[in-house]
């Protein structure tokens, strides 16, 4: 019983707290009052103090399998393991709000902590703005679902978890993009700060620097699980497929990218004040549509939750955000003055603005694609559904000229680029891209978007290398250092460039794989008995048996299936169906051979009673190449996320502290 | 029973997280808030220092980019000198904004961390407080403070180079100032605002001015 008032009362004086704290800190930051900026300071750590309690009582009573409660008993079952039981946590509606609510929490503790000496004009609002989310999130944690309903009789056992979400996948993928959806409210929160105080300099985009590339590399590495996922437990041989709530993590992902780029420019330059308070407040504003887009049911998608009645409320708050965040932008227009003006078109700065219009071009054709059927079914009363075609058709070309740009921005300098050090800079890579162009042709490959993609990012690839080169030539004629030293100090002097260099090297491979897989994939549907193979290109699968197991959570059959290549076994893979018993539920797990070049991908569908079976065999090329992508970008950013002198030699004593 | 206790255990914990949230408005009464308005001046003065620093820090950067840049062949000579001198200008001239915020020798410790740099800030601040009005000593002394603050940052060669820059640049924006406005501006140590010769306290902080 305790843990269940911890729960509803900790949840309602949250909610109070919450206010309390928005109105002190709005209060404090006004009057300029330290005693009432500390009030609101205290709050904010009282409702992280109590959500977390919450949040822990939650867990414990998903873990003790406590199906007095309404959400644990909706969620696990007596035959559940603890891993998923943990995770159940996040594995409905009322759990998942409030995983991202203890985020929220967590995240607004680390703020007030780190700002306890900083950035005092600017940290009472935004206290008062990560509040304001916070409670919101309580009212709907109070109000519409709470997450510590009881029932009146307690069933003996729960409904338990949808089977598809028993994968590793499923468990970190969650959480991970609630990470980066939540990460962008600090930057937000900082920007209303900013604007609410009037001091617009770049402090508060230095301040929140590590947040947005935190809350961007979350985003993004949750959408990756999310399609490492589907291509694992889907059985459709893919990892995206437009769907409405990947659309919805993608918008903030492309508009929070957009921002990450064109901050450089304020910080260097103090220009684009405006576009960039812009670009988070959208970026903000998209994270909490995604939510409201899976929890309001308006769009049929995969993953909509069941129960969702109450989008309503959020695009209640959506609209009233949008409005005090963009009334505060109108208001202080005057303080958003540029300090300086573009000099050239053959700029850095330049090429960063155009690669932030693509960006928030692609966004907005996603966001018109997402939305298009419910505009159209309220203006016309017809129901159109907008599929893969019509995105792929609007965003493959986009995609196109974001590599080239991403290509060419690092040729230039800031300010302006000569035009004599611009064709020196692009003779190599061009002549590298056209080569691959004509190479890629001559070997066969004639679907023009996948010819254009790979040599596009063979471009961008040869800018990088000719980057590091420079740098790695100029050091070692400079400073006379070694190879690897060389690119040692080369990357850690340049943090931020470098390690930028490796993410859009580590997106380069990524496109590569999207581009191979999505233009060659090949699908071929067969009805096989034992013995007998079928061929794909230089691919062979053989039908070689089947096994059943079962344990007290699922029972299943395996089809064992012989890979063979140009008449090589490769090996066994082994395709399953399974069948849950609560919720009684099949599902599929995909058969794959990983490879470098190729995987082959087989789905065991059905089974007849003479034994013959039904499959169906993918061989995708390249996929491997979005995964690899995706570690090398893991990579580039733990580079910007060191700090500053990290990894450097040291050549310089510090001078001694005195007085 | 058990019901009873679970509230009351919950009421506590509860009450715990209110009475924090409460306890700042009960804190200051009578002369305490002018103490809390003294301190968020004082820390008002050391948020300035800080924002040099870090416009400091910026600056820096933007040289060694352009001189990264440079050496890797993306500038013209032209553009270089001309980006170079405009930025190392830049430079100069937040350094003399720090020495007018009284920022000595010894005073700004290596950059290390942010949170480093705004203790630094604080101390700056704090000092300026303590010894109040104490004038800028010198005119190097402090410049290179402010320099070898930053060492880690840049190499030893670029700060000399700065300091070079200084050395021929100084006179003549002295000059230059000298006959833009007589007497010579002075700024208060503690908040950074500019005062009238003439006056004894800071017209905007009412710090003592000697």
């Amino acid at each position: 019983m305790f843990l269940i008032d911890l729960g509803n009362y900790g949840l309602w004086a949250a909610f109070v707290l919450a206010l309390y704290s928005v109105i002190v800190s709005i209060w404090g930051g006004v009057q300029k009052r330290n005693d009432l900026i500390v009030a609101g300071r205290n709050a904010a750590v009282g409702v992280f103090a109590l959500v977390s309690l919450a949040s822990v009582a939650l867990i414990i009573l998903l873990m003790n399998r406590d199906y007095r409660v309404e959400y644990v008993a909706s969620i696990v079952n007596n035959t559940l393991n603890g891993f998923y039981r943990f995770s159940a946590f996040w594995g409905g509606q009322e759990g998942s709000l409030l995983l991202w609510l203890l985020l929220l929490c967590i995240f607004s503790f680390a703020v007030i902590m780190q700002n306890k000496r900083r950035n005092s004009e600017i940290i009472p609002y935004a206290t008062a703005t990560l509040m304001i989310t916070a409670a919101f999130f309580l009212t709907i944690l109070n109000f519409v679902t709470p997450p510590f309903d009881t029932l009146a009789s307690p069933p003996l056992d729960g409904k338990g978890l949808n089977p598809l979400l028993q994968d590793w996948g499923m468990v970190i993928h969650p959480p991970n993009l609630f990470l980066g959806y939540v990460g962008f409210a600090v930057p937000f929160a900082f920007c209303i700060g900013a604007l609410a105080s009037g001091k617009l300099d770049a402090g508060w985009i230095a301040a929140t620097r590590r947040w947005t590339l935190f809350a961007w590399f979350f985003n993004g590495m949750g959408i990756l699980l999310g399609g490492a996922w589907a291509y694992r437990e889907l059985g459709w041989g893919g990892y995206w497929a437009w769907d409405p709530v990947e659309n919805a993590s993608l918008m903030p992902f492309l508009m929070g990218t957009a921002f990450l780029h064109s901050v450089m420019i304020q910080e260097r330059r103090g220009m684009l004040k405006v576009w960039n308070v812009s670009l988070i407040i959208m970026t903000y504003i998209l994270t909490m549509f995604g939510t409201f887009i899976t929890r309001s049911g308006i769009i049929s998608s995969v993953h909509a939750f069941a129960d969702s009645s109450f989008g309503w409320v959020f695009l209640a708050y959506i609209i009233v955000a949008l409005f005090i965040s963009f009334g505060l932008v109108i208001w202080r227009l005057p303080l958003l003055k540029s300090e300086h003006e573009i000099e050239s078109f053959f700029s850095r700065e330049a090429s960063f603005l155009l690669n932030n219009v693509v960006l928030v071009g692609m966004t907005f054709a996603v966001f018109w694609g997402t939305m298009f059927p419910v505009i159209s079914e309220a203006v016309q009363g017809i129901k159109v559904t907008v599929g893969p075609p019509f995105f792929n058709q609007v965003n493959v070309p986009i995609a196109l000229l974001l590599i080239l740009l991403a290509g060419i921005g690092p040729l230039l300098a800031w300010r302006r680029a000569s035009m004599l050090h611009i064709r020196k800079n692009f003779v190599y890579p061009t002549s590298v891209a056209v080569v691959s162009l004509v190479v890629l042709f001559v070997l066969g490959v004639r679907h023009v978007y996948a010819v254009l993609a790979v040599s596009l990012c063979i471009f961008m690839i040869a800018t990088i290398v000719l980057e590091y080169y420079r740098g790695i030539s100029a050091r070692r004629r400079n400073q006379g250092e070694g190879l690897f030293a060389a690119v040692w100090e080369l990357t850690m002097r340049n943090k931020r460039r470098f390690g930028g260099y490796i993410i859009h090297f580590g997106f380069a491979v990524l496109f590569i794989g999207v581009a191979a897989s999505s233009a060659y994939q090949m699908v071929g549907e067969v009805r096989l008995g034992v013995g007998e193979s079928f061929a794909m290109n230089k691919f062979r699968l053989r039908y070689e048996g089947m096994r059943q197991d079962k344990n007290e959570n699922y029972e299943s059959a395996f089809a064992r299936l012989g890979v063979y290549k140009t008449g090589v076994r490769l090996g066994q893979i082994e395709a399953e169906k399974r069948m849950y018993f609560t919720p009684p539920q099949p599902t599929t797990e995909a058969g794959i051979r990983y490879g470098a070049g190729e995987d082959v991908y087989a789905v065991f569908a059905d089974v007849d009673r003479d034994g013959s079976a039904t499959f169906k065999f993918l061989v995708n090329p390249l996929i491997s190449w979005v995964w690899l992508g995706g570690y090398i970008t893991i990579l580039g950013t733990i580079i910007c996320f060191l700090p500053e002198r990290w990894g450097r030699r040291r050549k310089v004593q510090p001078a001694g502290v005195g007085a | 029973m058990e019901e009873t206790l679970s509230l009351i255990a919950v009421a506590i914990i509860v009450a715990a997280a209110i009475g924090f949230s409460l306890w700042p408005l009960f804190q200051t009464s009578g002369d305490s808030t002018e103490v809390a308005s003294f301190d968020s001046q004082k820390e008002r003065a050391s948020e300035e220092i800080a924002r040099l620093f870090a416009e400091r820090e910026q600056a820096y950067k933007n040289i060694l980019e352009i001189e990264l840049d440079h050496e890797m062949g993306k500038l013209s000579e032209e553009d270089y000198a001309d980006m170079i001198g405009q930025t190392r200008a830049d430079a100069v001239e937040i350094l003399r904004r720090l020495e007018s915020r009284g920022v000595k020798e010894g005073m700004a410790p290596a950059h290390v961390s942010v949170d480093e740099m705004s203790e630094a800030a604080a101390r700056a601040a704090d000092s300026t407080h303590t010894h109040e009005g104490s004038s800028v000593d010198g005119d190097s002394g402090p410049l290179r403070a402010g320099l070898s603050a930053s060492a880690n940052v840049i190499d030893e060669r670029l700060e000399e180079e700065i300091l070079q820059y200084r050395k021929v640049e100084a006179p003549m924006v002295q000059a230059d100032r000298e006959s833009e406005n007589t007497p010579p501006k002075r700024f208060c140590p503690a908040c950074g605002a500019e005062t009238d010769a003439g006056h004894n306290f800071c017209a905007a902080c009412g710090e003592k001015l000697n």
